[in-house]
């Protein structure tokens, strides 16, 4: 798969995870890479630059079994690029679909 | 490879800036003290993970000071005042002094800066100039430094005075048997790298006024006996330590928190909130101390805690040798295994000695409250004041007298 490609499938996940609930580096790359295969620091930098960006914010919580975490959480901006991601996303989706021919709108 | 290591490594090859590379290896270091709460090992985590040159080669690629606008923004934020200090330093005097290959290293790098986009050769000139700087024995550079990060050989003895920052490194190699840092302040952020095989120090200070300062243990051979001398600014709230290197710490007005492993560790003329050292074994010298809280705990000793003023005091030693002497603390528990163990001269409310075999020697003692437990070895006590004095002692009682006490409940 084409790396920009594979890349901004991957933000979309990210966002989308983070839109469910807010949660903390290592349980976000176990969660993803679980499903796609994706590395760890595909993920970390991604963080590293949306949080840059503005999309998304960090606190610190307490864990019950460990250390204390650092929790990625979304902002209003992130939410409006996850939104609009998943439109194209969705939207783009039905357009490849129809070419092959397997889904009708 | 280990955790150590492996965060070593993976410094050693990101290009991006200092905010990106601290924020990225702390998301690591988590990832992998996750995994391990999770019963990996240490090993299988890290073997599991991409290597650190896959890690830096996405990293630099979507984080690094190389793509051209965060590049930019970079150069903006921090080259502007880095050009001036090169360019004071090709002024200075001290460019007569030195060989001409360093001036012309110098001077690549003052024409780079005036290319802004030429990125890749201000990566290689800063590559060059370390090279070149490494082979001389002194140079004092005057500079505005923000946000630094050079690299160096360290093979050759290495001087830095970045005076208009406050900032100033001396960096020795290991036949002179000592690395100097001195941060006087205004500085907000350094990272200082030699490369992977030789020493590699991360030293930060964060807006909060903490100082961070690791040196990892793979890369220090106790038979060297480097030792890592500090001098901290009044900016700087908390000092945090950690590694294997031995550190001298004295002058600082600052809380202290050291976590090393075995490695002689002297801390000295302190005046802070808390002193907090938590080490393998010692031997540990705490000295001339002024806090509200001193909380120490290490395998073996030598310990000698001495002239310590503060509000609360907790020491658990493994085995001695312990010598306490000066003391004045209102709680002060003092835990320890095999001595010989001598405390003297302590002044304060309640006082709590939990102690292993001796010999045992507690004198000038001048408390409200004193509980203490010995398990075996001759014991001295003697010229100890108190209203009340209780607690088991086991051993062999060599001497016992000028005891002045309201309440005497010890049983011996």
């Amino acid at each position: 798969m084409d790396i920009q490609f594979k890349k901004g499938i991957i933000e979309v996940c990210v966002l989308s995870e983070l839109d469910k609930e807010d949660t903390y580096g290592y349980k976000l790359v176990k969660n993803l890479s679980a499903t796609l295969e994706v590395g760890e620091s595909t993920i970390y930098t991604m963080l590293r630059r949306l949080t840059k960006e503005g999309s998304l914010d960090l606190y610190e919580k307490e864990s019950s079994d460990g250390p204390t975490r650092k929790y990625y959480t979304l902002t209003g901006i992130g939410k409006e690029k996850k939104i609009n991601l998943v439109s194209e996303w969705r939207s783009f989706n039905v357009k490849v679909n129809k070419l092959l021919g397997g889904y009708d709108e | 490879m280990n955790k150590q290591e492996f965060i070593v490594k993976l410094r050693s090859f990101l290009r991006v800036t200092t905010e990106d590379e601290n924020s990225l290896v702390e998301e690591y270091e988590a990832f992998i003290d996750e995994a391990m709460a999770n019963g990996e090992a240490e090993e299988d985590v890290i073997a599991n993970l991409e290597s650190p040159e896959e890690i830096a080669t996405i990293a630099n690629e979507e984080l690094g000071i190389d793509s051209s606008k965060k590049f930019k923004d970079y150069v903006d934020d921090s080259f502007d005042s880095m050009k001036d200090g090169y360019e004071k330093v090709i002024d200075s005097d001290f460019m007569n002094n030195v060989s001409e290959s360093i001036e012309t290293a110098l001077k690549g790098v003052g024409e780079t800066l005036k290319g802004l986009d030429l990125s890749a050769k201000i990566s290689k000139a800063m590559d060059k100039v370390g090279e070149e700087l490494s082979r001389v024995k002194d140079i004092n550079i005057d500079a505005t430094f923000k946000d630094m990060a050079m690299k160096f050989d360290n093979s050759k003895v290495e001087t830095f005075n970045f005076d208009q920052d406050e900032l100033k490194i001396d960096i020795v190699d290991e036949n002179d048997d000592a690395l100097n840092v001195e941060v006087l302040g205004g500085t907000s952020n350094i990272v200082i790298k030699s490369l992977p095989t030789t020493l590699m120090h991360t030293i930060t200070m964060d807006d909060d006024g903490v100082l961070k300062i690791s040196v990892p243990i793979s890369n220090i051979k106790y038979a060297e006996r480097k030792r890592m001398r500090v001098y901290i600014p009044n900016s700087v709230t908390n000092l945090q330590l950690t590694g294997n290197v031995p550190f001298s710490i004295h002058d600082v007005e600052s809380s202290i928190e050291v976590n090393v492993g075995d490695a002689p560790i002297s801390v000295k003329d302190v005046e802070g909130e808390s002193v907090v050292i938590r080490m393998g074994n010692g031997p540990l010298s705490v000295k001339d101390i002024d806090i509200s809280s001193l909380e120490v705990e290490l395998g073996i000793g030598p310990v000698s805690i001495k002239s310590v003023d503060g509000d609360k005091g907790d020491l658990t030693l493994g085995n001695g040798p312990l010598s306490v002497k000066d003391i004045d603390m209102s709680v002060f528990n003092i835990n320890s295994g095999n001595g010989p163990i001598t405390i003297k001269n302590v002044d304060g409310n309640k006082h709590n000695y939990s102690l292993g075999s001796g010999p045992i020697t507690v004198k000038e003692i001048d408390l409200d409250e004193l509980t203490i437990t010995a398990k075996d070895g001759l014991m001295t006590m003697k010229d100890i004041t108190v209203r009340k004095i209780a607690g088991d002692i086991s051993g062999t009682v060599k001497t016992l007298k000028n005891i002045d006490a309201e309440e005497f409940e010890l049983n011996k």
